[in-house]
């Protein structure tokens, strides 16, 4: 479903010199499935994810989507068609979230019944009943509503795919359980490529099918849970698991 | 959320339509703002009485606006002329640029300042005739400008002290004082203060140096002498207040100021469009001399009557147009302030529209420009810089300067079209900064889930950007009004109108009931327009934001 393809990304940082934020990197996303890309800081995994929806272009290797390559489509059409769920939410504070939810619908210039019904379902899928919520507005909803407005919001147009950047980051551990679980209940009851950038191992595992791990910009093993746990490629994997989740490896 | 949109779209088109509708009255009321001058049908035929139309201007001085309302009644009865006064100009350059712009025909002057000012002659003169002869010639030869025959007085500079305190000091003369020099107060005019012929070339001739010297608004000085705060005063010889006061003119032993005879002074292309005025207004000639004017100058600013009255009096008196009943209203010297401001209510309120109108203009014209400038210059961050700092200079620039800086500019001239333009240029600064900040203050988080939608740019600009910078704006755009009420009552320095012109008069006359009759509302002109756009700011700003 999403393809990259030797994709190079290099920046001009502040004093001139450049940065190679993703390194000749290879990635197969099968239809369907949820990947996590994790890392530490730096490692390059937003910058990954931003080369799928065009935020980003590539310094050269190719990005596709469902088949065709990024640079043949119009931007605007490409993340229509992809949805973007950033930490904290990314919510319009000036809109209700119902307005935020249909959005995309009101620019697609659906008739407001249509808008209307597809934001209450939305909501209703993201456990947030449409009577109460409808009319609130970000500031007044708590981290985790915020993040669940954002997964419906970028739900809305019923995209194939969606990217998800640290979407559970700014929570607190109770809140992140809860809405993991939600994740995984929505993950199975819709048929969607999902993207996941975090940096938390066990939530990589708990939510994704596999993995992509990266350092520095490369792409250092790529599996489920059990390729990483018997199979690490290298010391780096192994510290990396170490470390993150204080387990022995086998 | 429909409805809340709704809302909001009705309460932005009531603002719009009832400040349109003020607007709009304002206009009706205000007139036409530019002189319109071109009007080729302006010889009578012949016998039958002259037609067309001309601008008459003025000095901002009692003596100077008299003059011109005589000469404006007097060929407003004898002919069909349609005359514009102009009156109340800031100061000689203002009047003499004026006239040579041609944007007012004739106004009264005086040959010594033609001479030192206009004409930046050092050599002294003596002589009235020769001054009177050498100016005119001059005038003519550079710039088509007419010397018609003097009224018949002179108005000279002189310095002036309290009589009692002159006589203390044994001073009758200028040189007299310089022994004196480093314990007197002197308090001159600002004109004075600054003109070659005034105070500069005085202190060089006499060898004076007055340590405690300032400028004063000469209406003022005169209560400042009586009460002893300063001691020597700027004044003319044929200032009404000296009939009043008791003060001591010092003799010009040295003979520094040139003659001062008073004639009107007409453009040459003004003429030839309607020869009938010369001999019109030479029917003034040589009928005003020294106590005569002295004595018309003290009806006005002593005895409270009004410009047009007294000008008229003095045509029947002379003859030259027939005896009626006065047309002017009368505002009574001893009326309280209450009684006073509310005779004047329907002037105040005419002067409030105009007031309204200035404003207004400048800062939508402010508005079309500022935002869509600024919004552009969010997206050429580089630029930024330059043309804020571009606008923030204009702001230093001195209000009067400015305004009288767009005087000369084709198109605009005299009157409300230079006040508008200049009140926009001040009115750019706030409304540019807020736009270009407040837009750039939106979180980038918020602009990249919007590109990660996939909103466009300019759905981006009209549905996050805006809205979430509209607070921001509309601060902008309140500082902008209530600077532009507050200069724009220095509009009356250029014939435009509004608020400023009682405050003008009132200190010509020294009635602070006038000054305040037009300082006040003004203040509550900018308290309430402020609240006004309070309430348009809180129905603007998108619900959810705090």
């Amino acid at each position: 479903m999403i393809e990259l393809i030797d994709v190079t990304r290099r920046f001009e940082d502040a004093r001139g010199g450049e940065i190679t934020a993703v390194d000749r990197l290879s990635l197969d996303i099968r239809e369907g499935e949820t990947m996590s890309l994790i890392g530490t800081s730096g490692s390059g995994k937003t910058t990954t994810m931003k080369l799928i929806n065009r935020l980003i272009e590539p310094t050269s290797g190719s990005v596709r989507v469902a088949g065709r390559d990024v640079r043949d489509r119009d931007p605007l059409e490409l993340r229509r068609g992809i949805g973007y769920v950033i930490q904290s939410g990314g919510l319009f504070p000036h809109m209700t979230v119902a307005r935020n939810v249909g959005l995309l619908c009101e620019l697609e210039g659906w008739p407001r019944k249509r808008t209307r019904t597809r934001v209450e379902e939305l909501l209703e899928l993201v456990n947030l009943p449409p009577s109460e919520f409808s009319m609130r507005y970000p500031r007044d909803l708590s981290g985790g509503q915020r993040q669940r407005v954002g997964v419906a919001r970028a739900l809305a147009l019923d995209p194939p795919c969606i990217l998800m950047d640290e979407p559970f980051g700014a929570l607190d551990p109770i809140t992140r359980d809860q809405l993991h679980t939600e994740f995984l209940r929505l993950e199975s009851s819709v048929d969607k490529t999902i993207v996941l950038v975090t940096h938390d191992m066990a939530e990589a595992f708990a939510l994704a099918d596999r993995t992509a791990l990266m350092d520095r910009g490369r792409l250092v093993q790529v599996g489920s849970e059990d390729d990483f746990r018997e199979h690490p490629a290298n010391a780096f994997v192994e510290e990396f698991l170490r470390s993150h989740l204080g387990t022995a490896v086998a | 959320m429909t409805r809340i949109r709704r809302n909001h779209r009705i309460r932005i088109v009531a603002f719009t339509l009832s400040f349109l509708v003020i607007a709009g009255i304002g206009a009706t009321v205000h007139g036409s703002a530019a002189p319109g001058r071109q009007d080729p049908a302006s010889r009578g035929a012949p016998g039958g009485r002259l037609t067309g139309r001309i601008v008459i201007g003025s000095k901002n001085f009692t003596e100077n606006r008299l003059l011109a309302e005589i000469m404006a009644t007097l060929i407003e009865a004898r002919t069909d002329i349609e005359v514009e006064r102009r009156i109340n100009l800031g100061g000689t350059t203002v009047v003499f640029a004026a006239l040579r712009a041609g944007q007012i025909d004739l106004y009264p002057e005086y040959t010594g300042t033609g001479w030192s000012i206009h004409l930046g002659r050092t050599d002294r003169v003596h002589d009235p005739l020769r001054a009177y002869l050498e100016v005119a010639a001059e005038f003519e030869r550079r710039w088509d400008i007419e010397w018609l025959e003097p009224f018949g007085f002179a108005n000279s500079y002189a310095l002036a002290m309290d009589a009692h305190r002159a006589e203390d000091l044994g001073v009758r003369s200028i040189s007299d004082l310089v022994p004196f020099e480093d314990r007197l107060e002197a308090g001159v005019s600002h004109e004075f203060l600054n003109r070659e012929d005034g105070y500069p070339g005085l202190a060089e001739v006499y060898g004076l140096d007055i340590d405690d010297l300032r400028g004063m608004e000469h209406g003022l000085a005169y209560e400042a002498i009586r009460t002893g705060r300063i001691d020597v005063v700027d004044t003319w010889t044929t200032d009404g207040k000296l009939l009043r006061y008791d003060i001591r003119i010092l003799e010009d032993d040295s003979a520094f100021f040139p003659p001062y005879d008073a004639a009107p002074i007409i453009r040459g292309e003004t003429l030839d469009r309607m020869p009938g005025l010369r001999p019109l207004l030479n029917r003034l000639a040589f009928r005003i001399d020294d106590g005569r004017m002295r004595e018309l100058n003290y009806r006005v600013e002593e005895e409270g009557g009004t410009f047009e009255e007294v000008a008229r009096s003095f045509l029947r008196d002379e003859g030259l147009i027939e005896a009626g009943p006065s047309r002017a209203v009368r505002p009574e010297r001893e009326d309280g302030f209450i009684s006073f401001l509310w005779t004047r209510r329907g002037e105040t309120l005419r002067l409030v529209l105009e007031h309204l109108w200035l404003t207004g203009m400048a800062v939508l014209l402010a508005i079309v420009t500022a935002v869509p400038l600024g919004i552009w210059l969010t997206r050429r961050l580089s630029l930024a810089p330059a043309i804020v700092g571009a606008t923030g200079v204009i702001q230093t620039v001195p209000s009067l300067a400015l305004l009288a800086f767009m005087i000369p500019v084709p198109g605009l001239g005299l009157g409300a079209r230079s006040a508008i333009a200049a009140l926009f240029l001040y009115a750019l600064l706030p409304i540019l900064r807020n736009t270009y900040t407040g837009i750039r203050e939106v979180d980038t988080d918020l602009i990249e889930a919007a590109r990660g939608m996939g909103l466009d740019g300019r759905q981006i600009l009209m549905r996050i950007e805006l809205p979430l910078a509209t607070r921001t704006i509309m601060a902008g755009v309140r500082t902008s009004t209530v600077i532009s009420i507050g200069v724009a009552t220095l509009a009356a320095f250029i014939g435009a109108g509004g608020l400023g012109d009682p405050i003008v008069t009132g200190l010509q006359l020294n009635d602070i009931r006038l000054i305040l009759s037009g300082a006040i509302p003004a203040a509550l002109l900018a308290i309430l327009v402020d609240w006004l756009l309070g309430r348009l700011e809180r129905s603007l700003v998108p619900k959810g934001l705090d």
